[in-house]
């Protein structure tokens, strides 16, 4: 049999002769709109982009027991992730090996196996195979288990994300990562004992491209002021001021694709302190940062180094992509009240086919808050973001309409820009690693989101 | 005034209501669903600040998330986990953004139509306050999309009738869909 892998490897044009290269425009910075509903690239995607990639599938806290699972789609497969008895994390295809049926249907829960209803195959907790009903009768001749265990994908968790790849050949989570790891500590690793999530994620399908959110999360601030103007009213921001949108704050980009834009808090601060100078820790104790509930505070002071709480206190990682398709948020935006309350998310855009995307959001907490900071988070978190929240809900008004305004013959032949960059600027002392753009808020981390991108669609990578 | 807790009633979802159960057609049981009715109408015809009106000021409003488990399980709610918690000043400021020129999520607004039916009324520990469970179905016609979008849930409410009408002191939306089918809840449910 041949492997469908193997046909399409090498591959590099379109059906219609159109290369894959010629799908961006690399020294004028521009990409074809082409790619936000073809659903030839979106196979190519499946296979180059999310076969190959480390793709979030969910959170440590969700499956913290021995034999605590849940079911994702890692690309467009569905998969259980489940916790082993030695304590380590699997994620396997979840997908009968026998006759192709779903092995499990529910979303999450504990057991000792899986059981598939068709015929009643067995598979352990880390995807083995364990058994088959009449087997003697059935299998006269015997089964070769080895080969009849659930398919596998490789698992890596940093800052208690979990993450999994179906490439053997990919290089470590630690390595994909690289230098945005400095960032991801500052948002999940800065207390001791880690973060938690309030629950499940909050799903909810958006008939967009998935890479419409993707490359937005990439380190699109320029859309805040426009689309987002209405938040003005809670913060009494002007349409007109680059500060009120945060244009000012550094991006980072680093190599894979990843992103993070560094808020600014001093206006914020200053608004508090009444134009008083306020030390990192003052600061710190005024707003402690998104997840970190106030009697947590002391912890996250003696984990970190006095760099790093400057650096939170000043321009903490808020809002950035994860690449390919994956976004923290984590910030401080004043609650209807005026009053500045902490959001703190990762999500996922999962692709279910050219023109449509599962949103998937987890909200989090330092493990151990209170009942009462926990709920805090549930009303600021769900007042902005996700489904409900009404600056995504704006978000999502714009992305169905770049995905289908592209399927139109003329309207694929359109491009997106990425002409303006601000460059490579370092301010001094800047604790962390990567590309850091620092200066009026402008395209590097899209277009190196893209970079990314066509790189692993043109397996130039 | 007992302050209304917001997450008494989620995870007895499918149990039945502890207070003396009001018969359809009694009185009350009308002044109820008439005030649904209105409320309905109000939301399907933008009438964001008249439908504030209809809110006690200690208003909660919860929508928990809902996982597909196994029937022995249970109904799937979880208490962890929320779409939406606004109190009267979140429920404000997202009325009062529907009146700018800049809520794009539903400006041009939706085409929505909220059908409210099946209610269940029943007393609760606190006079005059009363636990209503209706069902909603919600259609919502986006722009120049042909398919509509559809919204299925059961709320459970606690009406207070007061002084000056009746009140909306407290709605958990308990929805149908473990995966929601809506791009954005940028409307009221």
């Amino acid at each position: 049999m041949t492997n469908e892998n193997d046909l399409k490897r090498g591959r590099t044009a379109l059906v219609d002769g159109t290369s894959i290269s010629s799908l961006v425009d690399r020294d004028k910075r521009e990409v074809s709109t082409r790619l936000f509903s073809d659903p030839e690239i979106y196979q190519l995607e499946l296979e180059r982009i999310f076969a190959k990639n480390w793709i979030i599938v969910g959170h440590e806290s969700e499956i913290s027991e021995v034999g605590d699972f849940v079911t994702r789609r890692l690309g467009d497969d569905p998969v259980i992730v489940a916790r082993r008895r030695d304590g380590g994390i699997d994620c396997m295809l979840n997908v009968c090996s026998h006759r192709g049926a779903l092995v499990c249907r529910e979303e999450a829960g504990n057991s000792s196996v899986f059981r598939c209803i068709y015929h009643g195959w067995i598979f352990n907790l880390d995807g083995s195979f364990r058994g088959a009903p009449f087997k003697e009768e059935m299998y006269p001749d015997g089964m070769d288990a080895s080969r009849l265990g659930l398919r596998k994908a490789r698992v890596g968790v940093y800052g208690g994300i979990i993450f999994a790849n179906w490439d053997e050949s990919a290089p470590s989570l630690e390595d994909y990562l690289g230098d945005y790891k400095y960032y991801l500590n500052l948002i999940f690793n800065k207390v001791p004992n880690g973060m938690e999530v309030l629950g499940p994620p909050q799903r909810f399908v958006i008939n967009a491209n998935w890479k419409t959110a993707s490359e937005q999360f990439g380190g699109d601030a320029y859309h805040a002021g426009q689309l987002h103007r209405s938040l003005g009213a809670l913060t009494g921001g002007s349409p007109t001021n680059p500060r009120d949108w945060q244009l000012h704050a550094p991006k980072v980009s680093t190599e894979n694709g990843h992103n993070i834009i560094c808020f600014d808090l001093g206006d914020m601060y200053r608004a508090i302190s009444g134009g008083k100078e306020l030390s990192p820790i003052e600061k710190l104790h005024i707003l402690p940062p998104s997840g970190v509930p106030p009697e947590m505070l002391p912890e996250m002071l003696q984990l970190l180094g006095e760099k790093e709480l400057e650096f939170l206190a000043t321009t903490p990682p808020g809002n950035g992509g994860i690449f390919p398709n994956a976004g923290v948020w984590n910030m401080h935006n004043p609650m209807y009240n005026g009053v500045p309350a902490p959001f703190l998310s990762f999500r996922t855009y999962l692709p279910l086919g050219p023109d449509k995307f599962e949103f998937c959001m987890w909200v989090l907490v330092a493990k151990g808050a209170s009942e009462e900071y926990r709920d805090l988070m549930r009303r600021s978190t769900s007042f902005m973001q996700g489904a409900s929240g009404f600056i995504e809900g704006d978000d999502a008004e714009v992305w169905p309409g770049q995905t289908s305004a592209s399927r139109g013959y003329i309207g694929r032949q359109g491009t997106l820009k990425y002409w303006t960059l601000t460059g490579e600027h370092k301010p001094e002392g800047w604790p962390g690693e990567g590309n850091v753009h620092a200066g009026f808020s402008r395209d590097d981390p899209q277009w190196n989101w893209w970079q990314r991108y066509f790189d692993r669609l043109e397996e130039k990578v | 005034m007992q302050p209304v807790d917001i997450k008494s009633a989620a995870p007895a979802a499918n149990s039945q209501p502890p207070g003396k159960a009001i018969p359809f057609g009694a009185g009350v049981y009308n002044e109820a669903m008439h005030f649904l009715i209105e409320e309905a109408y109000l939301l399907d015809d933008g009438l964001f600040n008249e439908w504030l009106g209809l809110l006690a000021d200690d208003v909660q409003c919860t929508m928990p998330v809902r996982q597909s488990f196994n029937r022995k399980k249970g109904n799937g709610f979880n208490d962890g986990m929320n779409w939406l918690f606004d109190d009267k000043g979140a429920l404000t400021f997202k009325a009062q953004r529907m009146y700018t020129d800049s809520a794009f999520a539903e400006d041009p607004p939706s085409r929505v139509r909220r059908i409210v039916s099946n209610l269940r009324l029943h007393e609760t520990a606190v006079a005059g306050e009363y636990l209503a469970q209706s069902y909603l179905l919600l259609h919502r016609s986006r722009g120049d999309a042909h398919q509509f979008d559809t919204f299925s849930a059961r709320r459970d409410d606690i009406l207070r009738k007061t002084d000056a009408g009746w009140k909306l002191a407290k709605r958990i939306v308990l929805v149908d869909q473990a995966v929601l089918g809506l791009a954005n809840l940028a409307l009221f449910l």
